[in-house]
């Protein structure tokens, strides 16, 4: 058998050159597997396996969430029902320095809660927050960097699609990744908020005070009645009926998918147009997730197979560093990996290593799953090429240059930086809800 | 010889807009089924042991029907790292390259996912799972997807070079 580091170039190496010179992921992972599997499990019977893997791996209950929570993201969105609850943010964060900016937070955090889909949340909230700020006098760091930390959220804060393929691809408990995640998803909202807080109090130049006519509180009150608290049924259709053990997580993502069309029909807005579009435009992403998922799994039975996952695990195991140190390397390689790629390509190469490393060390896979996907979030927002960064591009007033836009996500990443540590040293934070949870 | 290949270009177009649209109704369909499968439990109506296996399948086929419209509309995730950075000669060699291999890639799949299938035919064997369906019904999805997605790579492949760039 070769050893695993020919084995890692002869299959790893290729893959990234594929993928670096354009040709879309899943079809590098597929050209790898069925050239690795031709030439490293014995021609013929190893290229009919991939087919036979491909299948299997695709036909997986536990990717099921994958497809069904981007119903809910489309639904929200088409529907407009997004829209409606940044209004009614707007009108409960009263006359408040920085209002603009602690909107983008709060909206960060409920269109998590409801959608899994962070460049998604860039898209919205850029789009309807940044002109205002602007208007306002608003300067890029108080503009561009709370979108860009807040619609990361997506990914911490149920449900989210990522965490769902980070459970496939690593073999973790789905309810047990997504109920974890919650708490690191809220600190970010937090250090967020803070940070915002004391920089327009040390400079409040950069988001000037504006009059803001008041809200009448029956108004406040009818908004939030009309807006807000039919958007718990979704959340409960999601994480309430796993609290209360009614559905497994797959099964949730239906009932969430279910739940925010029959809001879209009580406001009258589930039109044809309206469902369709929701319905294709899920089935569309969903198709873009599952074939490059399909793709990963084979890879990562492929590198089980030849001995590859083995041999690099004991090889990073027997490093002179202790198990601690590597742990914060492997984040530290996720957030590099996250200024050249996108988060689903990185988690597919990294996590069939990552995850046996972490369990030989005796550590809780899911604190490491919390504190990878808080890695994930910080690299997408990470110059020189994090995705979300060109996402924010897309939506910033003409005329912002990439510079501005990574000075102002500078401080959001730091912020991240500081959730990781702070993850690292309480994993109470994230082991403690899903303990309670699942006693 | 131009006539029939825009033909043929526009009947795989239509093709693969059916196929999405089928795919997108199966993705309803499973939804649908799960949901009523999670009521009908909480009102202690029983659970259905199909529910789960029907879902499985419907991943498959979501995914094998939508994935030559997603290809045919440049929708497939890619790394625009270096691509985007090349001058319009070199883009034109990388698309023509990549097509080549995304058609080879999909033509060796679609070559063993029929040999598969046809072994499967030929010995009838059965998924081991409660609805125990012959297994080509679910193989077949594969070298269905397959086959369309090479024909797209062979049409972006033959578009390059039409344009003469390379």
């Amino acid at each position: 058998m070769l050893e695993w580091y020919y084995v890692i170039a002869i299959v790893v190496g290729p893959l990234l050159f594929l993928m670096i010179m354009g040709l879309p992921v899943a079809f590098s992972f597929l050209a790898v597997n069925i050239v690795g599997a031709y030439l490293l499990m014995g021609g013929v019977p190893g290229a009919r396996q991939v087919v036979m893997n491909t299948i299997d791996s695709l036909t997986s209950f536990t990717l099921v969430p994958v497809a069904l929570f981007m119903i809910m993201g489309e639904g929200m969105f088409q529907s407009r029902i997004a829209i409606d609850l940044m209004d009614t943010l707007d009108k409960w964060i009263g006359k408040l320095r920085g209002r603009l900016a602690f909107m983008a937070v709060g909206g960060g955090v409920m269109f998590s809660s409801l959608t899994g889909n962070s460049m998604g949340a860039i898209a919205l909230l850029g789009s309807s927050l940044v002109p205002e700020m602007e208007k306002r006098g608003y300067k890029k760091p108080m503009t561009l960097g709370p979108i860009l930390g807040s619609a990361g959220l997506a990914i911490m804060i149920p449900p989210s699609s990522l965490a769902v393929v980070l459970g496939v691809v690593a073999e973790l408990s789905i309810g047990r990744v997504l109920i974890g995640i919650i708490v690191p998803g809220l600190l970010m909202a937090l250090l967020y908020t803070l940070y915002i807080y004391i920089r327009v109090t040390l400079q409040p130049d950069l988001a000037p005070a504006f009059e803001v006519k008041p809200v009448p509180m029956s108004d406040k009150l009818h908004a939030t009645a009309v807006n807000i608290l039919p958007l718990g049924l979704v959340i409960f259709s999601v994480v309430g009926v796993i609290f209360l053990g009614w559905a497994t997580p797959s099964e949730a993502a239906a009932t969430g998918a279910f739940a925010t069309l029959a809001l879209a029909a009580i406001k009258r807005r589930l039109t044809w147009n309206v469902f369709s579009k929701s319905i294709l435009g899920s089935a569309n992403i969903s198709v873009m997730v599952l074939l490059i998922v399909s793709g990963a799994v084979t890879f990562t039975q492929l590198l089980a197979y030849t001995g590859a996952t083995f041999g690099m695990v004991d090889a990073i195991i027997s490093l002179d560093a202790s198990p601690n140190a590597i742990v914060l390397t492997m984040l530290g390689a996720v957030i590099f990996l996250g200024m050249f790629m996108g988060p689903l390509p990185i988690m597919l190469i990294t996590l069939p290593i990552f995850i046996p490393v972490v369990l030989q060390f005796g550590f809780d896979p899911i604190w490491f799953a919390a504190m990878y996907l808080v890695a994930i979030e910080t690299g997408s927002t990470s110059p020189p090429l994090g995705g979300a960064l060109f996402v924010m591009k897309a939506v910033a007033p003409i005329g912002t240059t990439m510079n501005e836009i990574y000075r102002a996500a500078t401080p959001f990443i730091i912020c991240d930086l500081m959730a990781i540590l702070i993850l690292f040293y309480l994993p109470q934070l994230v082991t403690s809800p899903v303990e309670y949870m699942f006693r | 010889m131009s006539s029939a290949y825009q033909s043929t270009v526009r009947f795989f177009s239509q093709l693969n807009l059916w196929l999405a649209v089928a795919g997108a109704g199966v993705l309803f369909f499973a939804t649908t089924i799960i949901f009523i499968e999670v009521v009908s439990r909480a009102l202690g109506a029983g659970s259905r042991l199909w529910v789960i296996e029907v879902s499985e399948y419907s991943l498959l086929y979501i995914t094998f029907l939508g994935a030559p419209y997603l290809l045919e509309k440049n929708m497939h995730v890619t790394l625009d790292l270096v691509y985007d950075n090349l001058s319009a000669g070199w883009r034109s060699l990388a698309q023509f390259i990549n097509s080549t291999i995304g058609f080879a890639i999909c033509a060796v799949l679609t070559v063993f996912g029929v040999d598969v299938l046809l072994d499967q035919i030929d010995t009838g064997v059965r998924v081991t799972s409660v609805m125990a369906p012959h297994r080509y019904w679910i193989t077949m999805a594969l070298p269905i997807g397959m086959f369309l997605m090479a024909v797209q790579f062979l049409f972006q492949a033959i578009r390059v070079f039409r344009r003469g760039k390379i």
